[in-house]
């Protein structure tokens, strides 16, 4: 019993060291104030978390653990149990239908939950599935982003040309940076990807001439088969009220970004979904497990990297050029480190490799901290958190991802 | 560029680049010695460089407000503060990151990392405000120096010599640490073979410890300098210093102490030339740059010893 | 001759891990690497298999029908000045040396397994045996999207060539089970089985007996024979297990410090004094 509280309270002890400086004595100018519950509370914290473990530890030596029993699932090609594949329906009806139900504010949030959804299964084929840690995906998102501004704002392009050329772009960048990185290994991948991350963004915001540095870029809103979303259209133009014959709402031009975006994820989702039982995403996944015996196999680790680089390059692109629709507007802010830590986050916490669990992450952290807007201070801090305590408990993510089971009728 | 400059200006840039090289050594060190025991970078080391810069400035308010007016020993005491509290953070770090994730796929404790350094960035942020920071100037006044046949003139602060002095007698003491007392030994040993040490009675698990822990308080020295230097800074700043540390880690060869102090150098007298004479809006891209052009051409950089893959 | 190691030298640092080592590989013969711990055994077969690139010397490889090829080459060499003059033979050598590397080795038709089992852990047995299949199989992205009806009986002949493998090796019950999961001895087997799955023309198998019981040794060694006879594979391998060696192989080389000692039939072997004196003293 005293072992048992002596670890907590030396960790307690240590923490109230620790913290006493910064949580406790807060600067106010060139002297500060003293606020003594806070170290306190931490410690006591830190007391409850390590007393925790120690039980949690003791209590699960005790049990017996059988191991993992397989479930078996049909045939080869079979869709799965009934259940999801009344699911794979039933979700984009829901999906589809969602956007004629929310206000400006719920739209809003929606869009930016789907283009995090697509951030996420894009960075999902480079860490959970080619296990290359790239820290510096915003690069592609912006590259996205800026694809499409920059190209209205020089060339005239419209959304539509820009959406598949700035996908290309992105692509692009993609096998640009995959090329100089193949021959480094995890960290050092994680951290040049960052730097390059950075070299983009600072980019953005230096090159006044071109990007218009901190100032962005305003963003022409996206039409519809010539037809405009705005109250009165451009000479010439059509707005789709009028065509439609119903009453003008501003939130028409973001349900209907909301729709075409809703529809690339569904594309996407099908594309990643695929990906995984052909040829090339069985690569993937067995250069993350060894790089070296899939050299002894005869597989070339220079394009099957490159291309997981450009496949999740490209989607992240394709979030980009939606952010810009939605936004109307971009510039370099929107493209910090936070940004790529936070779609690491989602793809750590969904589980490395697992789609559905990536899809549900991702909605439920953008979704979650608009609900929690009075905590929004702490949305960093939970973030890293679950990200300490997802890597030591459930590296597989909260959704384990199953393995398909082929049926071969050998035994 | 500099053929055409006046020597005091070029003298002048180099001995700010030696300083600011200085600094960026003392914290390249952490992320060399914990590369060289575990094989991984510590992605949440810039971070705890940034928690030292936060330290150095509550502990002067504080030693000041406790009437500790005598400067060297403010100086003296607020030093061996922020070492010893910055310490204890990189020794949680290794706790909390690394040790629990010790037998786990090599993507999960970087991950962990950076979980940590979210966590203590926020920690700083949500304690102590999202406004930047700022520290009393100690240090005032610099010697001047007249060199060249013109009579021109070059400034080193106070600041400037001190951080020189401080920053080449830890490295010393470092060195002394590592090369003679059994500590060190422990730490090399561990480095060289970690399973055959451990199989040798020496506990691997607190030489990892120690190096995470020597590791922060040299990024603590370097918070303490840079402040002192500086005067301000705020919670973003070690993201972008990190990196740059971890360039001249890696520029220096990763896993070699005096190569982390030379690419610290190197780097800074780069980084000082590049703002100086071509243009200090990119210096930051210049120094990441650096870093992609080295990992790609000579990844074992300048001391490091090139390695085999093992089949 | 289906392989011909010519004047392999090799140095790591200061150390020189090979000197000068030639031997053949006869077509269809079970050829044995033996020798004393650090005698460049794994060296060598990392230089043959293309994981490390000698400093000196030549590998040849001949396989029926197909022109020789050199292995050194493919895996990329440096440049030289009369590059300048034959800018055909440099393009080749910038060819090779982006694109070249190990496995260009596997896809000329030398296969091999590692001394410590590298499967695929997360992954299936079969879908291990999968991947090996990827140069096999049809990658075209648009027919996997859409499932197309080539796609699909390009997947069901894969399995069903990754399944008769798996069965040759007593291994169908583990079919989908994940590869990390089995019993050490099977996980032997199912690399064996994976690098056989690249349809190679010779098996460098580095240590198949490393940890196996003397029952599974046994298997082992009925299950190399078999491989040679059925399927007419040409197989190299490095063992420790003399016994297992002087029963199996038809031609024995001996390496201690970097050089060949001996070369010759089992029995010569034996009789050899060098070689009695290189394990002994």
């Amino acid at each position: 019993m005293r072992r048992l509280l002596l670890q907590p309270l030396l960790t307690a002890t240590l923490i109230l060291i620790a913290t006493t400086p910064i949580s406790g004595l807060v600067l106010q100018g060139y002297s500060f104030s003293f606020h003594w519950q806070s170290p306190l509370f931490l410690a006591a914290a830190a007391f409850v978390l390590h007393l925790g473990l120690i039980l949690g530890r003791i209590w699960s030596r005790n049990q017996f653990r059988p191991v993992a029993a397989l479930r078996l699932q049909k045939g080869a090609w079979a869709t799965g149990p009934e259940w999801r594949r009344a699911m794979s329906l039933l979700l984009p009806a829901i999906g589809l239908a969602l956007p004629f139900f929310l206000d400006k504010y719920g739209l809003t949030v929606a869009i930016l939950a789907l283009i995090y959804v697509l951030l996420a299964l894009g960075l999902n084929i480079v860490v959970g599935l080619a296990g290359l840690l790239d820290m510096g995906f915003v690069a592609f998102y912006a590259v996205g982003a800026y694809g499409y501004a920059l190209g209205h704002h020089y060339l005239g392009l419209g959304f539509w040309t820009a959406l598949p050329m700035a996908a290309l772009l992105a692509a692009g960048c993609g096998l640009l940076l995959g090329f100089p990185v193949l021959r480094m290994h995890g960290d050092y991948l994680a951290i040049v990807t960052l730097g390059f991350g950075e070299i983009i963004r600072l980019i953005l915001n230096n090159w006044m001439d071109f990007t218009g540095g901190p100032n962005g870029v305003q963003v022409d809103f996206p039409t519809f088969m010539g037809l405009e979303f705005s109250r009165r259209a451009k000479e010439g133009g059509v707005p789709i009220h009028e065509f439609l014959g119903i009453a003008y709402s501003s939130n028409i031009r973001n349900i209907f970004i909301y729709l075409v975006l809703f529809l690339v994820v569904l594309l996407v989702l099908a594309l990643v979904t695929r990906l995984k039982y052909m040829p090339l995403g069985r690569t993937w996944e067995a250069l993350r497990e060894d790089e070296i015996a899939c050299r002894s196999l005869g597989i070339n680790h220079v394009v099957v990297k490159l291309s997981a680089f450009a496949m999740g390059a490209m989607i992240g692109g394709v979030g980009g050029v939606f952010f810009a629709a939605s936004q109307g507007f971009v510039n370099p802010t929107s493209f910090t480190f936070f940004e790529s830590a936070l779609v690491l986050a989602i793809v750590v916490l969904g589980g490395l490799g697992s789609i559905p669990g990536v899809v549900i992450a991702a909605i439920v952290l953008t979704i979650l901290p608009e609900l929690l807007r009075d905590f929004s201070g702490y949305r960093i801090l939970v973030f890293g958190l679950a990200m300490v305590a997802m890597m030591i408990w459930r590296p597989q993510g909260l959704i384990r991802p199953q393995r398909r089971i082929f049926l071969t009728g050998r035994h | 560029m500099i053929v055409g400059m006046a020597p005091e200006i070029v003298v002048q840039q180099a001995i700010n680049g030696l300083v600011l090289g200085a600094t960026y050594g003392l914290i390249a060190v952490g992320y060399t010695m914990v590369y060289g025991i575990i094989g991984m970078i510590n992605f949440a080391h810039g971070e705890i460089y940034m928690v030292s810069a936060y330290l150095t400035a509550i502990f002067i308010a504080t030693f000041q407000f406790f009437g500790l007016a005598y400067l060297p020993a403010l100086l003296a005491a607020v030093l061996a503060a922020t070492v010893l509290i910055t310490a204890l953070y990189g020794w949680f770090v290794e706790r909390i990151a690394y040790r629990p994730l010790r037998q786990s796929t090599r993507l999960a404790p970087l991950i962990t990392a950076i979980g940590v350094s979210l966590i203590l960035q926020s920690y700083v942020r949500l304690s102590q405000g999202a406004r930047s920071q700022g520290i009393p100037s100690l240090l005032q006044g610099s010697f001047t120096l007249n060199i060249g046949p013109h009579g021109g003139m070059i400034h080193i602060t106070h600041v400037q010599f001190f951080i020189i002095v401080i920053a080449f007698l830890s490295m010393a003491l470092l060195t002394f640490l590592m090369l003679k007392t059994p500590m060190g030994r422990a730490c090399r040993a561990t480095e060289q073979d970690l399973v055959m040490a451990s199989l040798l009675g020496i506990p691997t698990d607190r030489a990892i410890s120690t190096v995470f822990v020597i590791g922060a308080a040299m990024a603590a020295v370097a918070g303490v300098l840079v402040s002192l230097n500086y005067g301000s800074f705020d919670f973003h700043i070690g993201f972008i210093t990190g990196i740059k540390a971890f360039t001249a880690a890696v520029l220096g060869g990763i896993g070699s102490l005096p190569g982390a102090m030379l690419g610290g150098l190197i780097l800074g007298l780069a980084e000082s030339f590049f703002s100086g004479f071509v243009n200090s809006d990119y210096k930051d891209v210049f120094a990441f740059s650096l870093l992609v052009l080295v990992l790609i051409f000579r990844p074992s950089g300048l001391l490091g010893q090139p390695q085999v893959a093992k089949v | 001759m289906l392989l011909e190691v010519q004047n392999l030298s090799m140095r790591f640092g200061g150390v020189l891990a090979l000197r000068q080592v030639s031997f053949d590989v006869d077509w269809g013969s079970i050829t044995a690497i033996i020798g004393p711990n650090g005698a460049g055994k794994t060296t060598a077969f990392n230089c043959i298999t293309g994981f490390y690139k000698a400093q000196q010397g030549n590998v040849l490889f001949s396989p029926p029908n197909r022109p020789t090829m050199d292995i050194s080459r493919m895996l990329g060499q440096p440049f030289s000045w009369s590059d300048w003059v034959q800018p055909r033979q440099a393009l080749s050598k910038l060819g090779y040396q982006l694109f070249g590397g190990p496995h260009m080795i596997c896809r000329a038709g030398i296969a091999r397994t590692f001394q410590n089992v590298r499967l695929f852990k997360e992954m299936t047995v079969l879908e291990n045996l999968l991947v090996a299949q990827h140069q096999q199989l049809n990658r075209y992205f648009i027919g996997g999207m859409f499932h197309t009806k080539a796609f699909r009986n390009e997947e069901e002949m894969a399995i069903n060539r990754a399944m008769d493998w798996l069965q040759f090796f007593g291994l169908a019950q583990d079919a989908n089970r994940p590869a990390g999961q089995l019993p050490y001895g099977h996980q032997r087997r199912v690399e064996i089985a994976r690098s056989l799955c690249t349809d190679p023309v010779i098996l460098c198998l580095d240590e198949p007996a490393a940890g196996l019981n003397p029952h599974e040794t046994k298997d082992l060694s009925q299950l190399i024979r078999r491989m040679r006879s059925d399927f007419n594979l040409t197989i190299l391998l490095i063992e420790h297990d003399i016994g297992l060696v002087m029963e199996l192989s038809d031609h024995i080389v001996v390496l201690d410090h970097g050089e060949v000692i001996a070369r010759g039939a089992p029995a010569e072997i034996q009789q050899n004094p060098k070689v009695v004196e290189a394990y002994l003293g």
